[in-house]
């Protein structure tokens, strides 16, 4: 069985994980910064408790104890998210009102999806941003693959209606 | 359909298990074709990778430091909000980590993390999970004295005058090794060996505990009780033994334990009384041990919580 405490292991666990775990933690607080110390904080614990967490557990207690680090250490009233935008090369033809409306769609969505209740959040932002199915959801947040379903519905909703009260981008 | 139903359906469709087809059958086309709209633009947002390389080497030189640092000394908190009060607070903390952090030694354990700690006068403790041990080793020849919070085992020679305080109460040992559990509203004091005067901090007078006797105090009693084991159980093995306590302590300790968050229903009495052990090895297991024999129920809320009820009859 795979230890743990190999840096080899260790390591590897690292590069699987660390930008999930990074993100999991920058939607619940908004920090860039923040989050990654904490990410870091996180593998400390793992390594000074690898001989006691197995292979198969460890991306479960790294989640975990970010968690748990998090409860203890970060305040945070009013999470304000933004992303980076690849654009499509076929933009460079559009006009500058279209890229304007596509700005303006972009940070509305955004506002809105920082408005959204941490969990929800999380839980699309995970499943959008980085890809993770249901079942992984699951995991990290320690709830059922329904529950996710069901976040994601009231999520969509949210977003739905905070968008739809702009006009002009009614679609 | 529910509504409830129709957020699962959403959600369904979202990854590619339910059809548009199906959904258009709850949903209106042009509420669909809003979710299809946004889910295109956040599918094309991403967010910086981090630098896997240079993370790594940090994270090394990190775990490095930490290792040829035993003891945490106080630091200043995490992080501070840029605001007036944060400002007068950073002064007075600045102040209080100027003149005292050569001194403070402040140990903590956090979720699955048990720490054994030597104090100045050679006598050990272990420290259970989420709990923390702090002292000053300036003051520690006239008054050896150690706060805790959470649950810790103390054994070895203690110094004379060798004193435990916590929010609940204090112990001074008379000699010896002993168990002290605060958590929440419940205090708890085994002594294993020797003897210790426990001072429960709303009383005026203080008590003697011997060899294999155990202290408890919660809703304003203090109950004394024969302990059954020889040491704590959750230093050796992997549970926590209760003998004759409240549950509410016992549902305390599985909190503590577990960092999770119970809630209970009116019909659940905490002052009732248990006598068994939980298991460290997962949650439910643990739950399941106490509410069985109590013939009551939990059932998994949101996040970290359980609910604890009782059903009819």
């Amino acid at each position: 069985m795979k230890s743990v405490c190999e840096e080899e292991n260790y390591h590897q666990l690292y590069d699987d994980h660390i930008d999930q775990l990074r993100n999991f933690l920058y939607y619940k607080c908004g920090d860039l910064e923040q989050a990654e110390d904490l990410a870091h904080e996180s593998y400390i614990r793992l390594w000074e408790n690898c001989a006691e967490v197995i292979w198969e557990t460890a991306k479960g207690f790294l989640f975990t104890v970010a968690k748990r680090l998090f409860l203890n250490k970060v305040s945070h009233d009013k999470v304000v998210l933004s992303f980076k935008k690849e654009n499509p090369l076929k933009d460079r033809t559009t006009d500058a009102q279209f890229d304007l409306q596509q700005k303006e769609f972009k940070e509305k969505l955004e506002r809105a999806i920082s408005a959204l209740p941490e969990r929800q959040r999380q839980i699309f932002l995970l499943n959008r941003i980085d890809k993770m199915s249901y079942k992984e959801i699951a995991e990290v947040m320690d709830i059922s693959v329904k529950a996710v379903e069901k976040s994601l519905g009231k999520v969509m909703k949210k977003l739905r209606s905070s968008v739809v009260e702009l006009n002009e981008f009614k679609i | 359909m529910s509504k409830k139903d129709n957020d699962i359906e959403i959600g369904k469709w979202l990854s590619g298990e339910t059809t548009k087809e199906v959904l258009s059958e709850l949903e209106s086309t042009s509420d669909i074709e809003a979710y299809e709209k946004i889910v295109a633009e956040v599918d094309s947002w991403s967010i910086e990778k981090t630098d896997k390389r240079s993370g790594y080497g940090k994270l090394k030189h990190q775990i490095e430091r930490s290792a040829t640092k035993e003891a945490k000394v106080v630091s200043f908190p995490y992080r501070l909000a840029i605001s007036i009060a944060a400002s007068v607070a950073l002064l007075v903390i600045s102040y209080f980590v100027w003149f005292r952090s050569s001194d403070a030694v402040l140990i903590e354990t956090r979720y699955a993390e048990v720490k054994e700690i030597t104090f100045p006068d050679g006598s050990d403790a272990l420290l259970n999970t989420n709990s923390s041990i702090a002292y000053s080793t300036k003051t520690w020849d006239t008054q050896p004295v150690i706060e805790l919070e959470g649950e810790a085992y103390f054994f070895g020679d203690h110094t004379k005058d060798f004193k435990v305080k916590s929010s609940k109460g204090e112990v001074t040992v008379l000699g010896t090794a002993f168990n002290i559990r605060s958590i929440k509203d419940y205090f708890t004091v085994n002594c294993y060996e020797g003897a210790v005067t426990v001072k429960i901090a709303t009383e005026d007078s203080s008590q003697t505990l011997h060899e294999g006797q155990s202290l408890k105090f919660y809703d304003g009693q203090v109950q004394v009780d024969e302990l059954e084991e020889k040491r704590p159980l959750w230093v050796d093995g992997n549970q926590t033994r209760f003998s004759n306590a409240p549950v509410g302590e016992v549902f305390a300790a599985i909190e503590q334990q577990f960092g999770i968050k119970l809630q209970y229903s009116k019909k659940i009495d905490l002052n009732r009384k248990y006598s068994g052990s939980f298991l460290h090895d997962n949650v439910e297991i643990a739950l399941k041990m106490v509410c069985d024999p109590l013939g009551i129920k939990f059932k998994k809320g949101s996040g970290e919580s359980y609910r604890i009820y009782r059903t009819r009859n």
